[in-house]
């Protein structure tokens, strides 16, 4: 995409309350992060410094600033999924990875993330498989997608 | 055509809706979309027309819709289906509710054109005094606090202001909560009604609906909502030709648990990091871009149509003043039947863990309840006949917060979730104050080192003392409650720390 080409996409932001959040947004659907040179074109749209717009950036979950991979698997790390062994899952996926959570799977496709809390808490351990909620994991059912 | 009111709220989602939809569908049965009862246990829940009124299934899978449709299109022995459930109002978790904010999650159709009757009809009345009625009822935010609305809506009014906001919390970050998103999946309506009439009554014409970005469905719902309102002229200029106007629009947050606090929410709907702002000024003076804003959770504002509908004595007569009304409990962790119970203030910890919540999942004794969310006590099972009001909970050193109630069994060690609970701090902290940003580490790093510590006394007089100054020193509720956890698993359960 050329630099017109997002300065275009983030255009109906320019217009709303709170809108580099939108901007955000927009450039992490798109390309599934945030580079030095689109932070360059908020700075400018926004009127800020590249540095204030790094700190925007950086202080929320959902911004990436380096490329991720195509899949995101996201298991809940809150006190209710705890409460039904969630730490044993984690430990279990932790281990067939071989690394600590956030990674990425063996081949490099699936982001491993934590959340905190997606609202299905008395079914727990939950789950979110590329935007698909899932209640009850098993651990299987988590290693099967990774 | 037969018709089934298939739930659509995210409990079902997450138990395989899609699947059981499509069976229904391709089985020739139409699917209505409908909010959840919150009978968490039993999603997918399914309601049928019958001669004897409506009556549910659940859990329905995929694999049990053939046997169902041929029931359903036949319209005979129901009973016969091994999902069948009755009248789900005559549900042994449902039949003692008390449900207010909750009156139409369930059964209305999504679908549904609402009619905004609360508001059309308090438009013919002063503002003042509907503020008065307001706080005849008692209502008190909540989103944890507590705080008179009364206090709120007058102050907002009262501000002299060009501008004045309405902001909804939709940043339910809590675990062990979901009485938002529930609502916000099941009627919409009832929180843009109540926006609408709080906008009325403090003259504010633009209201925000700041929603966390992990809740996908309730967007959906909301903006449903909202386009159908204006469509119907519900929203917009001139409200049932009346001279108030009023839009509302929602603010997708980015992934930060202290968004839910009010100042840092009013921080990243400005487009900023979600840092907080000290206090004072409070937002109800200075909030959104300067202007008085009306902060409230999901719940106090989706309460106000049925609180007016009901009249403000009569809601302040439910409950036990100084909290009055109804709030929905949402029981959740390790427990057997978890959801969502609508009820007045003074019902015990008891009854809704071992009355509503039927004791453990796992089937293992019980341990210990977290009460209101990450930054709420954990409790004995001493303390479970205690009344669930503001003031009963402040006298055992807890608190309702947002009425989320999570179960542990005996495996559960309350080292582990103290140190959790530092954790967590450590995260989830905006960084601004330096004992929530640091004190967040030292206390995770004590708590991990307690296993192997040569001087178990020195290192727990440590975190208290590490907790005293979190409690005083913090800007906000955050660093100022992560000593409630931590201190109440200490005091509790002080085997699980040595």
């Amino acid at each position: 995409m050329s630099e017109a080409e997002v300065r275009e996409l983030l255009q109906p932001c320019t217009n709303l309350v709170g809108g580099i959040i939108h901007a955000c947004r927009r450039l992490m659907r798109e390309f599934g992060y945030i580079n030095d040179d689109q932070k360059r074109i908020l700075a400018d749209i926004f009127n800020l410094s590249v540095a204030e717009v790094s700190g925007i950036i950086s202080f929320y979950h959902d911004f990436k600033t380096t490329p991720q991979p195509p899949n995101t698997l996201r298991i809940c790390t809150a006190e209710a999924c705890q409460a039904n062994r969630s730490r044993d899952l984690i430990k279990a996926v932790e281990a067939h990875l071989g690394s600590s959570i956030p990674c990425q799977s063996v081949d490099g496709m699936t982001s491993v993330r934590f959340v905190y809390c997606l609202g299905l808490c008395p079914n727990g351990p939950a789950v979110e498989i590329n935007g698909q909620l899932v209640s009850n994991a098993s651990t299987e059912q988590v290693l099967a997608h990774l | 055509m037969t018709t089934a009111y298939v739930s659509n709220d995210s409990f079902a989602h997450a138990l395989g809706r899609g699947n059981v939809q499509d069976a229904l569908t391709s089985q020739g049965i139409d699917c209505v979309d409908v909010g959840s009862y919150g009978l968490a246990w039993l999603e997918p829940l399914i309601e049928v027309d019958s001669a004897h009124g409506r009556v549910a299934f659940g859990p329905v899978t995929s694999e049990l819709v053939p046997h169902l449709a041929t029931l359903l299109n036949a319209r005979t022995n129901f009973e016969d289906h091994p999902s069948f459930l009755g009248a789900i109002h005559e549900h042994s978790f449902l039949k003692s509710q008390q449900r207010l904010v909750f009156r139409n999650v369930g059964y209305a159709a999504l679908t549904d054109i609402p009619s905004y009757s609360t508001l059309k009809r308090l438009l013919d009345r002063e503002p003042k005094d509907i503020i008065n009625e307001l706080e005849r009822s008692g209502l008190r935010g909540r989103g944890g606090a507590g705080f008179p609305a009364h206090i709120k809506w007058r102050t907002v009014a009262d501000t002299p202001a060009a501008q004045r906001y309405i902001v909804c919390n939709a940043d339910e970050g809590d675990s062990g909560t979901f009485s938002d998103r529930m609502l916000m999946e099941g009627d919409p309506d009832a929180l843009i009604e109540g926006m609408a009439i709080a906008g009325y009554a403090c003259g504010a014409s633009e209201g925000y609906i700041y929603l966390r970005s992990e809740y996908p469905f309730a967007l959906h719902e909301l903006k449903r909502s909202i386009s159908r309102a204006y469509e119907h002229k519900l929203l917009g200029k001139s409200i049932f030709d009346s001279d108030f106007s009023f839009d509302v629009q929602v603010f997708v947050g980015a992934g930060a648990y202290i968004c839910g606090e009010e100042t840092s929410l009013l921080e990243s709907l400005e487009g900023k990091r979600g840092q907080i702002r000290a206090k004072p000024p409070l937002p109800a003076i200075a909030g959104l871009f300067n202007k008085p804003t009306l902060v409230h959770n999901v719940i106090t504002l989706a309460s106000v149509p049925s609180l007016f509908d009901i009249g403000g004595e009569d809601y302040g007569s439910l409950g036990v003043a100084p909290s009055c009304g109804t709030i929905p409990f949402q029981i959740a962790g390790n427990v057997k039947y978890g959801g969502l119970i609508e009820l007045e203030f003074g019902h015990t910890v008891r009854e809704l863990v071992e009355d509503y919540g039927g004791g453990t999942r796992s089937g293992r004794p019980f341990r210990t309840v977290q009460i209101g969310g990450p930054l709420g006590a954990y409790l004995s099972e001493a303390e479970f006949d205690t009344p669930l009001t503001y003031e009963a909970m402040q006298s055992i050193g807890a608190g309702i917060g947002h009425g989320g109630l999570v179960v542990f069994d005996d495996t559960v060690d309350l080292r582990e979730q103290a140190e959790y609970a530092f954790e967590f701090c450590e995260i989830e902290s905006c960084g601004k104050c330096t004992p929530c940003r640091i004190g967040s580490v030292r206390g995770k790093e004590l708590m991990q080192r307690l296993p192997q510590t040569s001087n178990i006394d020195a290192d727990i007089q440590l975190i208290q003392e590490l907790c005293d100054v979190m409690e005083n020193a913090s800007l906000c509720q955050m660093g100022g409650m992560t000593p409630i956890p931590v201190r109440s698993a200490l005091e509790r359960f002080p085997e699980d720390f040595r």
